[in-house]
């Protein structure tokens, strides 16, 4: 028995490390100096860190904080409505039936059949007609469509597990439709709401497909558009700079990512193994 | 499954233009759904819908003198002439299936070691899980540092323990790249099949494992006919997920390469990408989208009925 605890814990040891070294390597090469990062380190030596790298990302004006700001700005307005809409759709093809619901209920997930890239142009062509080209709002329109089939279907698995007769009993004691959905259902569906909304806010924090068709002006640029231009401005990458940006940009979606891992976990059980 | 409730008990209601209740919880129920299936409409269906008609004619914005003229299957035809669409769709295909089939099979490995204890296990949970957090611009701009040819700590490594004699351009000769663009696709993807499996674990029959050990069954054999026949469903569903998606993923690999060096990682989504974006051919790159749409959806159909199939007999 030993033996196999020791096993466990050498595999769980070579896993660790292979996952974390592209982050662990992110976030050293941003604190080394050019002449450090072309020796390929893979353990610095402690009296070459610096943070000449992030001083300098901003300072030569290559990249401007906006686009965090923008990334943020763009991933919460996203998360705020496309977990709405998931939530509203989601627990309408649990509990009632209209026409059609049977096959949204089954098929939500075949919506990804559908690749984003024939979706581009298309809603490229749609955003200038609506003069809503270069906007974060039609990149937040974009990204709501890319995640709530996904959110549905996850919230969908969620809401089924929560007994029907906890909706028909608040019904019988007089609340509305409505007050059932916000007072009884949604509380005890937080696991739920938090996976969708995570996973609604990391999609639109990291596309960068429609971010770089529907974008044209630096002010409007979201963090991987600005990032890739960072990088593309020098006929080499520097390393440095790129990797400081770069962490930037990453620390907050890890931060993001391990307080909610808990709830994301609990969220995927019920929603999609059940399902 | 609808609340039903009898109507005498709701006198409030009876204001309603619709009497009947089971009505009014359709309504409703519609009403909530009504957002999702509006920018499912605009978003998506509408979208679907003019790429389609454009497919079927010759739309050049180089040339906009001369209209959008009805050309019928002609951009099809000229697309299954190219001789780079084949070698095209086998990239994709051979890129998504192994990085699907490879994410199953270590993400399953990783989820049952993580579902047993052992000291930092959640620490290790975490790290495994990271790599989805990960910008997918950041995690291309990584990987091409840890494969750089001159300073990657890659070749450094491999250097290192001797087994190779020079550097190698990973994601610079024809002969790597798409091997290495796999392996970034396995390490980006692989953490929402270890939650998956993760969460599915947490789901298997307790009294099977206990009967199974009574019954003196072996680990080996404990998994092989108590846990994965309970799995079964949910790795199909887990596949066939991993596949459409890397499939229609456009960021990662153009990130990395572009799609290069020569054609060696060239996907349809870049191939549509720059068939719009860059020679602004957009009746063509509509025919390739269509194409790209039809395949993944008789795969998929086609996987799933043999899934169910399975399943319900």
């Amino acid at each position: 028995m030993n033996a196999r605890v020791g096993a466990r814990t050498v595999l769980a040891t070579a896993i660790f490390f292979v996952a974390i070294m592209p982050v662990y390597q992110m976030i050293l090469i941003s604190f080394l100096p050019q002449r450090a990062i072309l020796g390929s380190p893979l353990v610095p030596n402690l009296g070459d860190l610096t943070l000449q790298n992030y001083l300098r990302t901003f300072s030569n004006g290559v990249i401007s904080p906006t686009i965090y700001l923008n990334s943020a700005i763009v991933g919460l307005v996203t998360m705020v409505i496309g977990t709405s809409i998931s939530v509203l759709a989601g627990y309408s093809l649990t509990r009632y039936h209209f026409f059609g619901s049977r096959l949204a209920d089954r098929f939500i997930l075949l919506a990804y059949v559908v690749p984003p890239i024939l979706l581009v142009v298309p809603i490229y062509v749609t955003m200038v007609n609506w003069h809503l080209e270069d906007t974060l709002l039609s990149l937040v329109l974009s990204y709501t469509i890319l995640t709530i089939p996904f959110g549905i279907w996850l919230l969908r698995g969620f809401f089924r597990d929560i007994p029907i007769d906890l909706d028909e009993a608040a019904r019988v004691d007089g609340a509305s439709r409505v007050e059932v959905l916000l007072r009884i259902v949604l509380p005890i569906s937080l696991p739920g709401l938090a996976a969708v909304a995570v996973f609604v806010f990391m999609e639109s924090w990291n596309e960068f497909l429609f971010a770089s068709v529907l974008i044209s002006s630096k002010a409007n640029q979201t963090f991987p558009i600005g990032l890739y231009s960072v990088a593309g401005t020098y006929g080499d990458i520097r390393w440095g700079e790129t990797m400081a940006a770069a962490t930037i940009g990453a620390v907050p979606v890890f931060v993001l990512f391990l307080i909610f891992q808990r709830w994301l976990v609990a969220g995927l059980t019920s929603g999609a193994v059940k399902g | 499954m609808s609340v039903r409730l009898p109507a005498r008990r709701w006198p409030r209601s009876r204001l309603s233009w619709l009497s009947s209740d089971r009505g009014r919880d359709s309504l409703f129920g519609l009403a909530l759904f009504t957002p999702a299936l509006v920018v499912f409409l605009v978003f998506a269906a509408r979208p679907v819908a003019e790429t389609i008609v454009t497919s079927f004619s010759r739309k050049d914005l180089t040339q906009p003198e001369l209209g959008t003229p009805f050309v019928g299957l002609g951009n099809y035809a000229q697309l299954l002439s190219l001789s780079t669409f084949w070698p095209t769709v086998i990239n994709s295909v051979v890129l998504a299936a192994s990085s699907a089939v490879a994410q199953i099979v270590l993400g399953f490995g990783v989820a049952l070691l993580l579902n047993q204890a052992f000291r930092f296990r959640m620490l290790v949970r975490a790290s495994v899980l990271l790599p989805w957090a990960m910008p997918t611009v950041v995690a291309a701009f990584v990987f091409r540092w840890l494969f750089d040819a001159s300073f990657g700590p890659i070749n450094a490594i491999l250097e290192g323990l001797g087994l190779v004699s020079q550097p190698i351009a990973w994601l610079g000769s024809p002969s790597t790249a798409l091997l290495t663009v796999i392996t970034v696709h396995i390490w980006k993807g692989i953490p929402f099949v270890i939650l998956v499996f993760l969460a599915a674990l947490q789901t298997l029959s307790k009294e099977l494992h206990d009967a199974a050990q009574v019954d003196g069954a072996g680990y080996w054999q404990e998994l092989r006919h108590v846990t994965l026949p309970q799995l079964r469903y949910i790795i199909a569903i887990a596949l066939i997920l991993r596949f459409i998606w890397t499939f229609n993923w456009f960021d990662l690999t153009y990130l990395l390469t572009g799609g290069g060096p020569g054609d060696s990682t060239m996907t349809l989504p870049i191939q549509v990408y720059i068939t719009a974006f860059r020679t602004f051919q957009l009746g063509l790159s509509s025919a390739y989208a269509t194409m790209i749409a039809l395949v993944l959806m008789t795969m998929t159909v086609t996987f799933l009925w043999l899934v169910t199939r399975e399943k319900y007999q």
